[in-house]
């Protein structure tokens, strides 16, 4: 089963950003590059600072890993946008 | 007579205070593991007592007298077990070995090195030393997401100065070895996620519950690890 980043709204997290203990799965969103329990947790950023910056920067895919075929960050991110239960940080 | 004697008795408790507050690590250890045995042998700057821990425990055998020539003879060794051995002084812990008897490897070793200028400061360096020892298993065991190694190696990576994604990884792998060994702060979660952390060097690693690495790196924040879900465990007993 694959999450959705609450960040990017990239659809194939590995694992919930969080788990039932509230800790972080550690996992580096491959689109945005946020990491889950150490960009939040240990640098301070939250989700829409994080975004801001990921979009101000070009909104590029982070990971090392090749994109999924016909990725578009500004479809990816208006699809978040019309996910109004999304809950932000 | 008499006098003569009392002042050679202070002397040497006086030479091994100061040594024993000195003392620095020459080079790294070297480990020579043969079937059902081992011998330990490292050098210190100043002479000082020659000290050895052994996990699991080992029969050891070490030289009495205060040098700078360090020898340690372990004998007893369960062969394919993986061993611990931190070497020091009376006071200071110098360095940490993992090594498994017998075999033919290169490990990675830890090295915790006190500052001579100031006692409380500490150096902590990787060093590659060969031994005769296992290594690490292949990273596909060590690694929980192998997509995802190259962008935590790519992000976390300088902090301990591995050379490639799999220098980081099985580092991570030997974290955990020395942490199990030397019993550092855990915690596990409901989820059976482990989380470890080494005040002294600030390294901070998480494991999936089958022991493959979810995440390894040093927190910049204070309090990281106090802040960490999970009940605390004592990983020298923990299953």
């Amino acid at each position: 089963m694959k999450h959705t980043c609450p960040v990017c709204n990239f659809p194939g997290l590995t694992e919930p950003p969080r788990s039932k203990s509230a800790g972080g799965s550690f996992e580096i969103c491959p689109s945005c590059g946020f990491q889950f329990g150490v960009s939040d947790d240990d640098r301070g950023f939250t989700y829409d600072q994080w975004r801001e910056n990921w979009i101000k920067q070009g909104s590029k895919w982070s990971s090392r890993a090749k994109p999924p075929a016909n990725w578009n960050a500004a479809e990816q991110l208006a699809g978040r946008i019309r996910k109004p239960s999304d809950k932000k940080r | 007579m008499i006098s003569m004697r009392r002042f050679g008795c202070f002397l040497i408790l006086a030479l091994g205070l100061v040594s024993a507050l000195g003392v620095e690590l020459v080079g790294q250890p070297e480990i020579e593991s043969s079937a059902g045995g081992a011998v330990v042998r490292w050098r210190t700057d100043v002479a000082c007592g020659t000290r050895i821990q052994v996990t699991p425990t080992a029969a050891v055998e070490v030289e009495k007298t205060p040098d700078t020539q360090h020898t340690a003879t372990l004998t007893g060794l369960q062969p394919g077990a993986t061993y611990t051995v931190v070497v020091g002084s009376a006071r200071v812990h110098l360095a940490t070995n993992v090594f498994t008897a017998p075999g033919t490897a290169t490990v990675t070793t830890t090295a915790s090195i006190p500052s001579k200028k100031d006692s409380a400061a500490k150096m902590i360096s990787s060093t590659k030393i060969s031994a005769e020892a296992k290594p690490a298993p292949p990273t596909r065991k060590i690694w929980g997401n192998l997509e995802s190694l190259p962008d935590h190696f790519a992000r976390h990576g300088g902090d301990f100065h591995a050379k490639d994604a799999d220098d980081y990884a099985r580092m991570s792998w030997q974290f955990l070895q020395r942490a199990k060994a030397e019993g550092l702060p855990a915690k596990v979660d409901e989820d059976g996620v482990l989380r470890v952390f080494d005040p002294q060097s600030g390294t901070f690693a998480s494991y999936n519950r089958n022991g493959t690495t979810k995440t390894f790196f040093k927190p910049g924040s204070n309090g990281y690890f106090d802040r960490q879900p999970g009940r605390d465990i004592n990983l020298k007993t923990w299953k």
